[in-house]
């Protein structure tokens, strides 16, 4: 299909072209039901749906049901118990309850996976569509950058940065953040290389659309469905490395029950009870195994090259 | 080729500048005074005074950073506190224990993986598929860390198979290397039925089965060979993941590799010794990737040409 000559958008009657119309579904592809709903048929997606469905409603309402329990009391008298109907997964090397420690431990682990994602997101983002839009030395300078910090292993990252900014919720999200930074600007910068070249945008632009308009109104929401597919990928993994810091006490600190640091304190008490490092890990292992299951339900609703 | 590998090359100068000054960045970052921590608490101020000067952490930062630069030029790494020793002595020691190990998780995640990626790719949508595909995925969700004591906690303390931790006997390596190799092993595995998957659809396979040619020599010479470049990106990919993962492993096998002295060099705060490890992790895996671009120019030629 050419590229429309008129200048113009919007026929006199107000209405859009439906040249431009159709131009806009050959991008997107003719219109099908919603995201939501073909997720919900994705079995694998669903399952992950349904884990995090679980693990969100402990987050939320955990807190607000146990509301009693504090997970800073200890209980010296009843330390290291196996599993009863008092405590379902015993209790631990302070002799507080397992399991009320990985319910107040799921807003602190999930938040976690989110905020650091939401660092990458916020800086990668913005910096990746500047990067891919105006080209010239502000792509040269930004790439340099991506390059450097895609340079060290996430890990090794979040671990160096962890010890200079030292432990805590807050420090732990910038570190885990920065690692996925380079990724979003890699990947909007590709789809803004992409989405600049497409007629509606050429459309905007000739029409006198100003860079910032375009930016936010055509390139950034036209960009968005990869990153979310990446930012539900990312979270896995920014859950496995926050924890990874909270296993060797670098991440957020003890008495908060965040499941890295639990795991980390079973270690030590591996030979006595394994309770202690089999559940936390658990929560972890499955936190990572729904974020990918959903992140993989979500490329294939999204993504229509991969669409059979 | 030859052009393209000095393009590469060059473009690597800036991004080794950028890990080199990245690290010198990380260590200045620490919390605490070096110099305080290197006297011992029982040091006067005088003479905590006298080996900041020696050390030259009186000077200006920008000064420090010229220093560093000199230094590094000449293949001087500095001087750790906590060990009483240079930093690229201990790294030259630790070092073969982490290169065996991540020599062999990564030998076993590309044989396991690529069966695996193969065998799903060729038998899609069935029972196979869909156990192989859940291994794939349950490998890159898995937290090595877990995975390393659930091992030990199996094979080492009940059915006393293998050795929990050390690198005493050849066994050693045996829990860590799998542990380390899980995650790749699920990452290339989703990677290779991907690729597959595209490739077995391209007519030239069907051209090639409508020629009569034998399946196998249909799966491994016509597909697998023109799969093979988003594998090698995985493989590229896995190592980041494989020098993290290592820092880990090694630390839940206590076994004697530069993972585990990083951490404990970040607990010693041995700044000199962190600042030379994370320059080593940087510059390892900007190598490997250099390694990987050219191995894609000398596997597919388009590369070099464009």
């Amino acid at each position: 299909m050419s590229i429309p000559e008129s200048d113009s958008i919007e026929l006199a009657t107000g209405q859009l072209r439906p040249d431009l119309l159709a131009l806009q579904e050959e991008e997107t592809g003719p219109r099908r039901e919603p995201v939501w709903r073909e997720l919900l048929r994705h079995r694998s997606a669903l399952a992950g749906l349904i884990v995090l469905a679980i693990y969100f409603l402990a987050a939320v309402l955990g807190p607000i049901v146990f509301h009693d329990y504090n997970p800073s009391y200890q209980n010296l008298n009843n330390t290291l118990a196996p599993p009863s109907l008092q405590h379902l997964l015993g209790t631990d090397n302070y002799g507080r309850d397992e399991l009320m420690d990985l319910i107040h431990g799921a807003r602190f682990t999930l938040g976690l996976g989110v905020l650091a994602v939401a660092v990458g997101i916020g800086v990668g983002l913005p910096l990746g569509a500047l990067s891919g839009y105006f080209g010239s030395w502000v792509d040269l300078l930004i790439q340099r950058l991506t390059d450097i910090l895609l340079a060290f292993p996430s890990f090794v990252l979040a671990l160096a940065l962890v010890a200079a900014l030292g432990p805590g919720l807050k420090n732990v999200v910038i570190a885990v953040g920065v690692g996925s930074i380079p990724l979003f600007i890699r990947l909007v910068r590709a789809e803004a290389l992409r989405i600049r070249e497409l007629p509606y945008v050429e459309a905007a632009r000739a029409l006198g659309v100003r860079s910032g308009r375009v930016l936010l109104r055509h390139l950034i929401p036209n960009a968005l469905a990869p990153v979310i597919v990446l930012a539900t990928l990312q979270m896995g993994l920014a859950i496995l490395t926050a924890a990874g810091l909270g296993f060797f006490g670098l991440g957020v600190q003890p008495p908060t029950p965040e499941w890295g640091s639990l795991l980390g304190q079973g270690e030590n008490y591996i030979f006595r009870d394994a309770n202690l490092i089999t559940f936390p890990g658990l929560c972890i292992f499955f936190a990572v195994l729904a974020f990918n299951l959903v992140g993989d339900g979500l490329r294939d609703v999204l993504d229509p090259r991969l669409r059979q | 080729m030859l052009t393209y590998v000095v393009r590469r090359l060059l473009i690597a100068i800036p991004t080794l500048w950028g890990v080199v000054t990245g690290a010198f960045i990380i260590s200045r970052l620490l919390p605490g005074d070096p110099a305080r921590i290197m006297a011992g608490l029982n040091a006067t101020q005088q003479q905590v005074d006298r080996l900041r000067h020696q050390l030259g952490l009186d000077k200006p930062l920008w000064v420090q950073y010229q220093d560093y630069m000199g230094q590094l030029l000449h293949g001087n790494l500095g001087f750790s506190p906590h060990f009483s020793a240079p930093v690229a002595a201990q790294i030259a020691q630790r070092l073969p224990y982490t290169a065996e190990l991540a020599v062999l998780a990564t030998a076993i995640a590309v044989v396991v993986g690529v069966t695996i990626g193969v065998l799903a790719a060729l038998r899609r949508n069935t029972l196979l598929d869909l156990i192989l595909s859940a291994f794939a995925v349950f490998g890159v969700s898995m937290p090595v860390y877990w995975l390393g004591l659930m091992l030990i906690l199996i094979f080492a303390i009940d059915l006393r198979a293998l050795p929990a931790a050390g690198a005493d006997s050849p066994q050693s390596v045996i829990l860590p290397a799998v542990t380390l190799a899980l995650f790749s092993i699920g990452l290339i595995a989703r990677m290779t039925r991907a690729s597959m998957l595209e490739v077995l659809g391209q007519d030239y396979v069907r051209t090639a089965r409508a020629k009569g040619a034998p399946h196998r020599r249909v799966v491994l010479k016509h597909a697998l060979r023109n799969a093979v470049l988003p594998i090698l990106t995985a493989i590229g990919l896995q190592f980041g993941g494989l020098l993290g993962g290592a820092v880990l492993t090694e630390s839940v096998f206590g076994w004697p590799g530069v993972g585990q002295l990083l951490v404990n060099s970040i607990f010693y705060r041995d700044y000199p010794m962190v600042q030379g490890l994370v320059l080593l992790f940087g510059v390892t895996y900007v190598v490997i990737n250099l390694l990987v671009d050219l191995m894609y120019a000398y596997v597919d030629p388009r590369i070099r040409f464009d």
